[in-house]
């Protein structure tokens, strides 16, 4: 693992709605103990155990922070400002499992019909047609395009079962951004990520944020409905072995479906960004 | 009440579990044990169990094909064991893989329905056989099975939260009589009868412990016996608690 990769990185660590005045969250980012605090005076600190400031900003209504001495821009959802979207925090999920095992868990959609029973997927609609992968030389993300994929109930907002079309991008190791058909407004995408916050190796937390065209479900109801989705993820996160991602293509065998996660897999070995991975044979 | 001379079995011994004893509970070098009783995997039936420190998946297929396997799914190392079975194959639950009964040989891939998985996509299988109502696993051959010294019906088998050392010692101080250790087998006298007890040590440091008892004995003598162990169960994680000064019980 290097750690020096991931410090430059900007991670998710705290949702703004939990953090009134007054408010604070400890937690773990990197294997450092940090803590986040809304102070009358002050506004937003996030600070080390020694005391130490570390920058932080607001974004997709979340703090974000680097531990870093160089840190990398910060990337953009610029749909997530388009009027009319509704923007869902969706609080937070611990998971004992690398933070890379669980992004490429999120750009996988042949799990569907298995994990998301009658959701986002259902026998016999298992196969998976050829897409795009490619790595964007402009910013140097990993977008796949033209997924498309049959879902029983692609959202909170779907009454029946679509074709639903996906487009997949991982514009830091983790951070994915997912845009999908949105059902009561084909001719738009939904957006869905997911904010990985990394507190060692083989756990994270996960916060997933949506920006959704839906003028008739309640902000419980949208929650509610991606909570049970992340929830049945992380029984499969739990349970992979290695808790790290192997990226050493000998250790797990991949398939054309799998090509986002190919991908995924050779950038973050090409950048250095081995936090939370396997390098070598166990 | 008598006592014969019990053979130590090759895993428990001392030198061992202090060799390991760095690296958290002890997983001593096992190369075969007893993972379970028959009566308890039916046709259809998952379940994870350990050879020493190797994770398997032990599961039936519906016409009584029996498997061990690692425990993990070569696509994206998901545990087998939260699989299901359909038919003849073991089906990975993150994917819908489909592995076959006994070569482990994956057969279909949901997300390339049209696709012939080609033969290096294969589950790793260990070596499983059962008989008398023990289900064995070895890593390097075939199984030698025990030789049970009467015919016998299962009981139960039960978890205890203490190391393998201190189930056997347990037996030993409170069984009628201990009549014979083979391997990781400890037979023994308990109400007048004959029982098969085998330990298989956990790499948490844990114990299954997986009981026969002489197929002459009636219902209530079952019962008995089952309440019986609950009660050796009780005396080992005491002792492992509260360890005496005997220097045996150093782990905590």
């Amino acid at each position: 693992m290097t750690l020096a990769y991931a410090l430059d990185d900007w991670y998710c660590v705290a949702m703004l709605d939990d953090l009134p005045a007054g408010a604070r969250r400890e937690t773990r980012l990197l294997e450092q103990d940090i803590s986040i605090s809304n102070d009358a005076e002050s506004g937003i600190v996030v600070a080390g155990k020694d005391g130490k400031t570390h920058p932080h900003q607001i974004a997709f209504g979340h703090v974000w922070t680097s531990l870093g001495t160089a840190p990398r821009p910060l990337f953009e959802i610029p749909e997530g400002d388009e009027p009319g979207r509704k923007l869902v925090p969706c609080g937070v999920v611990r998971v004992k499992c690398s933070p890379l095992r669980a992004v490429e868990n999120f750009l996988d959609v042949a799990h569907f019909p298995f994990v998301h029973t009658d959701i986002l997927g259902a026998e016999p609609h298992t196969e998976v047609a050829p897409y795009k992968v490619k790595v964007r030389e402009e910013n140097d993300e990993v977008w796949a395009t033209k997924v498309k994929f049959y879902q029983p109930q692609a959202a909170h907002s779907a009454d029946d079962g679509i074709v639903t079309d996906y487009v997949y991008r991982v514009p830091t190791p983790m951070v994915s951004v997912l845009y999908k058909t949105c059902p009561p407004k084909p001719e738009a995408q939904d957006v869905i990520a997911i904010f990985v916050q990394p507190l060692d190796e083989e756990t994270c937390d996960v916060w997933p944020w949506m920006a959704l065209y839906d003028d008739h479900s309640t902000m419980a109801q949208l929650i509610q409905f991606q909570q049970e989705i992340f929830l049945q993820d992380r029984s499969i996160l739990e349970n992979q072995m290695p808790r790290k991602l192997p990226l050493d293509p000998r250790m797990e065998i991949p398939t054309r479906a799998d090509l986002t996660s190919v991908a995924y897999r050779q950038w973050l070995k090409r950048r250095g960004a081995t936090y939370g991975a396997e390098v070598a044979p166990a | 009440m008598e006592r014969s001379v019990v053979k130590k079995s090759r895993y428990w011994s001392p030198p061992v579990m202090e060799a390991n004893h760095k690296q958290g509970p002890e997983v001593p070098e096992i190369q075969s044990i007893i993972v379970g009783l028959s009566r308890d995997l039916p046709p259809k039936r998952v379940m994870r169990s350990w050879v020493g420190a190797r994770e398997l998946v032990v599961w039936r297929s519906q016409s009584g094909g029996l498997n061990a396997w690692d425990n993990r799914c070569p696509h994206r190392g998901m545990r087998l064991s939260h699989g299901f079975v359909r038919g003849e194959r073991l089906n990975c639950l993150y994917h819908g893989w489909q592995y076959d009964s006994d070569k482990g040989q994956c057969r279909h891939i949901p997300a390339h329905p049209d696709l012939n998985p080609p033969d290096t996509i294969c589950a790793n299988p260990a070596f499983i056989a059962e008989s008398q109502g023990f289900m064995q696993v070895s890593l390097t051959g075939a199984p030698q099975m025990p030789e049970l010294p009467l015919a016998m019906q299962p009981v139960r088998s039960l978890t205890f939260a203490c190391d393998d050392a201190v189930v056997i010692s347990a037996l030993q101080t409170h069984a009628e009589a201990i009549l014979d250790m083979q391997q990781d087998i400890v037979i023994l006298r308990e109400s007048g009868r004959t029982l098969a007890a085998a330990i298989q040590p956990l790499p948490d440091g844990q114990t299954n412990l997986h009981l026969l008892l002489d197929s002459a004995a009636g219902r209530a003598e079952l019962t008995g016996v089952s309440q019986w162990i609950e009660m050796i169960r009780r005396i080992a994680e005491q002792s492992a608690n509260h360890p005496k000064d005997t220097g045996k019980g150093s782990r905590a």
